[in-house]
């Protein structure tokens, strides 16, 4: 229990410390801060979800490389919904931080930022090649250019409550979407607990829904950037989603955000969920009962392969008025090449783009004495093979953004399920919108 | 004779209670279970099947710890009300001269250009933050508490200048004329006379526009991004949302230390605000 | 000579400055350009800028742009999203200031009464109003809940509804829009009753009197009396309301984001949506600016209704 309030109040200290750290008492009367002699880099990112990281980064790590690298490192950290709204405006402000996290890829962006091509080159010389995720989610082929650069991803396997699965002889969890379907109806049918994959206007739901498609064949694009989102298989996939509704689920899921599979999952309501290990993690602290009862999965297989995406894709940007751009990409580089560091800070939350930088990353995830039991997470020692980025076999680009962003998707799934249209409607409705979404970005060449 | 007038009076006074109740309990039933809420253990609020009423489990200060400790909640506050009351003095310096000189001195298109200052009042927050982000940037401004102070009044001075041009046309003209027969120029029985007697108006325009800038979200949300210059409609979600986890305990305190207070001195104005209503939007 | 000159000029600029704030029209344009200069450059030319974005090819994340013309407007008007979305916007718009209208009407009489614990229900009434309407909404979030919904939990326990058949309050279209009105009535009610009782409060009790003198009822005086003569006053907290509805996407953002499938999708959050997180800005703000013009009407309307009283 004490321990428990530890961990509670930990979570939320270190980053509520760290902005008292840098910006306390600068600037509260008078406007600008005075200009120090050294160097300065300001990076933006958001609160992180496992505070330890935020402690880590921002009272460790820019304090040792701002020593060693002559400069004053400053970190703010703000909440994931003023991530695009603030890109926005520093673009239209021409001013800025010099390094700028988005949690998913940027392509939208790509004018007004610095092109990586020497990021990638020096790192993929320092600890060899990224993996393909990394590449796909902030290289724009149109263009050649590299808008974004992405040292790590956070996978999004699948949590399901090995106790349920266990009653209808699947003690190691569901290895297939169809198995989900049949053993979730049975638990659903003998316990009353549902399975909660989200059906609503959020990004757990827009993950969810593209991981059962790309396990299906579906997809919104070819790997050369053609749209493809009406095709046989999308249609099957939701009709697959709608029979996985009714005989798994119940209404709950429309009302979802990103926050609710968690809670639902905790508290011992449904039987299987997609997300980030913030589940696991959150159980861990909150109630250690039901942590032990939640397992994870690898990719569940579909009719054409098993394939996971990516939950969040940690994708810097350096502006093109950045201040200082060269320390900017110092840093990205110095902090990749440790990227260990920040992987045992992040409590396994963010998987390296760069496998080589976290050389014993199997053994880290095989044996973490937080989880139960201690491997918990070694599940995930091949995710690196199977999570793949929004918009794949193509590029994650301009028009993927706006399709995913405008919850297109997820409104097609969620009507088909729900009944409020035929899946053939539901899906003719949406390809009628991704159809004007790509056409406007051509036009805009950047697709 | 007696008894059916008692028996309805009776029931007119139940269906008046009723009437009050049900509205009251719609109102502040979300500041009830916020108060709850706070001092909830996580475990009893997750818990499902506890009965939500009553804590299963010991209240806690934990929440509040954690709002006042681990986040710069009590700096929040203090930025709201900085910003606040720097934005109600603008607002005051702006409205008050412009909303006499459009009740007094424009003649005819006074009340038009009136009207269209009001009109400015319909533009979404949504989209003007954008081009103000270069304003703001271009001034230096950039996550300081001021980029605040200088936009707030854009949604204030608006409405409050249209308020206090019919407050003012309400005010008899006798009032100055005797003033300036007194020897007082047209400013001065402005300053001196006429807005001594506005104190309802004044009020009216202080209580509106605070409310307006506690209430303020995007432009916060855009201009700022260091934690120490937030306000609190930003600062609490931003830092008790963390991922996918809200920490509802501390949120909801957040949100009542945030209300109450307020909500209490407005309650000693309310009559000096309903008069100063009803004499500015209807003149 | 020339001190005295010097002095005569010194005294002279003062009473120039004097006599010109003497005159009307000098005096007037004095007090109201502060006011006016600050709007024409913190609201007015931002907002020229954003109506001019809906007319170019603007990205979020770019500065580059082409004068498209309508292109923008053209191209919304064809998508269904935008359709169902304005059609939400009015009924949430419409529906909710209906109900804040005849809320405040009623609250607003109950509370021209005297009564014990009058100043505790005032207060505990005006407490939506001053709550930063961010956290308001999160709490109006944890009380809707599909798991921990203290309504269900209340409804259930007093054997009204079964778990099987609790309630998704956002998960069900018309469940959903009638709770994001909910919420948007709650938050604007104590306003529009403060503005309703100051109506109220403005009727002088001799025009009571004489209607009770000619045999009218209760009844009849309200609606022939009373609500006549608020009428100017709900314009203008009907005015601010319609405003709140159209341009502030805060209860909608927090509680459904447009869900379910965008049944709750107004332009405020489309335009966000589109412009800002999927990063068509132009399109975004030809969604946002689109109701402007309508809004400017209404707005004149009401404005010129309520400043009708004026004259009679």
């Amino acid at each position: 229990m004490s321990e428990q309030r530890v961990n509670r109040r930990q979570f939320i200290r270190a980053t509520g410390a760290g902005a008292l750290a840098t910006g306390i008492g600068a600037n509260i009367i008078v406007p600008g801060r005075a200009r120090a002699a050294k160097k300065s880099l300001k990076i933006l990112q958001w609160v992180h979800f496992v505070p330890a990281y935020d402690e880590w980064f921002n009272k460790k790590l820019i304090k040792e490389w701002g020593e060693k690298n002559d400069t004053e490192v400053t970190v703010d950290n703000i909440g994931i919904a003023g991530i695009g709204p603030r890109a926005t405006a520093e673009v239209s402000a021409q001013k800025g931080h010099d390094l700028f996290l988005l949690n998913w890829p940027p392509p939208s962006f790509e004018e007004q930022t610095v092109d990586m091509k020497d990021v990638y080159q020096e790192l993929e010389r320092k600890v060899g090649k990224p993996i393909d995720l990394a590449v796909k989610s902030t290289y724009n082929p149109k263009t050649k250019k590299y808008f974004a650069f992405s040292p790590s991803f956070t996978p999004d396997p699948v949590n399901y409550r090995q106790d349920l699965f266990g009653q209808v002889g699947l003690p190691n969890g569901p290895k297939s979407w169809d198995e989900v379907r049949t053993a979730g109806a049975k638990i659903k049918k003998q316990t009353g607990s549902p399975v909660g994959i989200g059906l609503a206007n959020e990004i757990d739901t827009a993950m969810a829904m593209r991981t059962i498609m790309y396990a299906h064949g579906a997809h919104e694009q070819d790997a050369g950037g053609n749209l493809t989102l009406n095709s046989k298989q999308t249609l099957e996939t939701i009709k697959f989603v709608k029979a996985l509704f009714q005989e798994t689920m119940t209404d709950e899921v429309f009302t979802w955000d990103a926050s609710s599979n968690n809670r639902a999952m905790i508290a011992g309501k449904i039987s299987l969920a997609l997300n980030a290990i913030s589940i696991t993690r959150t159980a861990e602290k909150q109630d250690p009962e039901i942590s032990k009862k939640i397992q994870l999965t690898k990719a569940l297989r579909g009719s054409v392969r098993a394939i996971g995406l990516e939950h969040v894709m940690q994708c810097y940007v350096i502006w093109k008025f950045a201040e200082n751009i060269d320390g900017a990409k110092k840093f990205l580089i110095d902090y990749t090449t440790s990227f260990r560091d920040a992987f045992v800070a992040g409590e396994f939350y963010d998987f390296p783009c760069w496998p080589k930088t976290v050389p014993d990353i199997n053994k880290l995830i095989a044996n973490d004495p937080k989880a139960h039991p201690a491997d918990k997470y070694k599940v995930l020692d091949d995710v690196l093979t199977w999570a793949t980025n929004v918009g794949y076999p193509g590029y994650a680009n301009a028009a993927i953004d706006e399709i995913y962003n405008t919850w297109v998707l997820n409104v097609m799934f969620a009507k088909a399920a729900s009944g409020a249209a035929s899946p053939e409607d539901a899906l003719k409705e949406a390809d009628v919108q991704c159809r004007r979404i790509f056409a406007k970005w051509k036009e805009k060449k950047m697709v | 004779m007696a008894r059916p007038g008692r028996a309805r009076q009776v029931a007119g006074r139940t269906a008046h209670a009723g009437v009050i109740g049900l509205f009251t309990l719609f109102t502040a039933f979300p500041f009830y279970w916020m108060l709850i809420t706070t001092f909830k253990t996580t475990g009893d609020l997750l818990r499902r099947g506890n009965n939500p009423f009553i804590y299963n489990e010991p209240p806690t200060l934990e929440n509040l710890q954690v709002l006042f400790g681990d986040t710069l909640y009590g700096r929040w506050l203090w930025n709201t009300g900085f910003v606040g009351l720097l934005v109600v003095a603008i607002t005051l310096v702006l409205a008050l001269p412009a909303g006499y000189a459009l009740a007094r001195l424009t003649g005819r298109w006074g009340e038009q250009l009136g009207i269209g200052i009001f009109l400015t009042y319909l533009v979404p927050p949504t989209l003007l933050f954008i081009p103000l982000s270069r304003l703001i940037a271009v001034l230096g401004l950039q996550d300081s508490l001021w980029s605040l102070v200088l936009v707030y009044p854009s949604f204030t001075v608006p409405f409050c200048t249209w308020l206090l041009m019919g407050f003012f046309k309400a005010i008899p003209r006798d009032v100055e004329e005797a003033a300036m027969l007194d020897g007082l120029s047209r400013l001065g029985a402005f300053v001196r006379v006429v807005i001594p007697i506005s104190v309802a108006g004044i009020l009216t325009v202080i209580i509106f526009s605070f409310t307006l800038v506690t209430q303020e979200f995007v432009y916060a949300l855009t201009f700022i991004s260091t934690a120490s210059q937030y306000t609190v409609s930003v600062g609490v979600p931003t830092f008790l949302v963390r991922g996918d986890v809200y920490f509802w305990g501390s949120l909801m305190g957040g949100c009542f230390i945030a209300s109450v207070p307020v909500a209490i001195v407005y309650n000693f104005f309310v009559d000096r605000f309903i008069a100063g209503f009803t004499v500015g939007a209807i003149r | 000579m020339t001190h005295d000159t010097v002095t005569a000029a010194a005294r002279a600029r003062p009473r120039a400055l004097a006599s010109l704030l003497d005159r009307p029209g000098w005096l007037g344009f004095f007090m109201i350009a502060p006011a006016v200069l600050y709007i024409a450059l913190v609201v007015g030319l931002p907002f020229f800028l954003a109506l001019y974005y809906s007319l170019t090819n603007i990205t979020a994340g770019s500065r580059a742009l082409e004068f498209v013309g309508l292109t923008n407007f053209r191209a919304i008007l064809d998508t269904p999203q935008f359709l169902t979305a304005l059609r939400n916007t009015f009924v949430f718009a419409v529906g909710s200031q209906v109900l804040v209208i005849v809320l405040a009407t009623v609250l607003a009489l109950a509370l021209l009464k005297d009564f014990r614990g009058k100043w505790l229900v005032r207060l505990l009434i005006l407490l939506p109003w001053v709550a930063p309407m961010s956290l308001g909404s999160i709490g109006w979030l944890w009380i809707l809940d599909s798991i921990y919904s203290v309504i269900n939990w209340t409804l259930q326990a007093a054997g009204l509804i079964t778990p099987e058949n609790w309630p998704m309050y956002l998960g069900k279209p018309y469940l959903a829009m009638m709770s994001v009105i909910g919420v948007h009535v709650w938050r604007l009610l104590p306003l529009a009753t403060v503005i309703l009782l100051a109506g109220l409060t403005s009727i002088p009790q001799e025009i009571h009197d004489a209607a009770q003198v000619d045999g009218a009822g209760p009844v009849r005086q309200l609606f022939q009396i009373t609500l006549p003569l608020v009428r100017p006053i709900m314009m203008v907290a009907t005015l601010f309301g319609l405003v709140y509805a159209f341009t502030d996407m805060i209860v909608i953002f927090v509680l459904t984001r447009g869900g379910p499938y965008n049944t709750t999708q107004v332009l405020s959050t489309l335009a966000f949506f589109t412009g800002i997180q999927g990063g068509d800005l132009a399109e975004g703000a030809a969604i946002a600016v689109f109701l402007f013009p309508l809004l400017v009407v209404v707005a004149i309307v009401f404005l010129r209704i309520a400043r009708r009283s004026e004259v009679t």
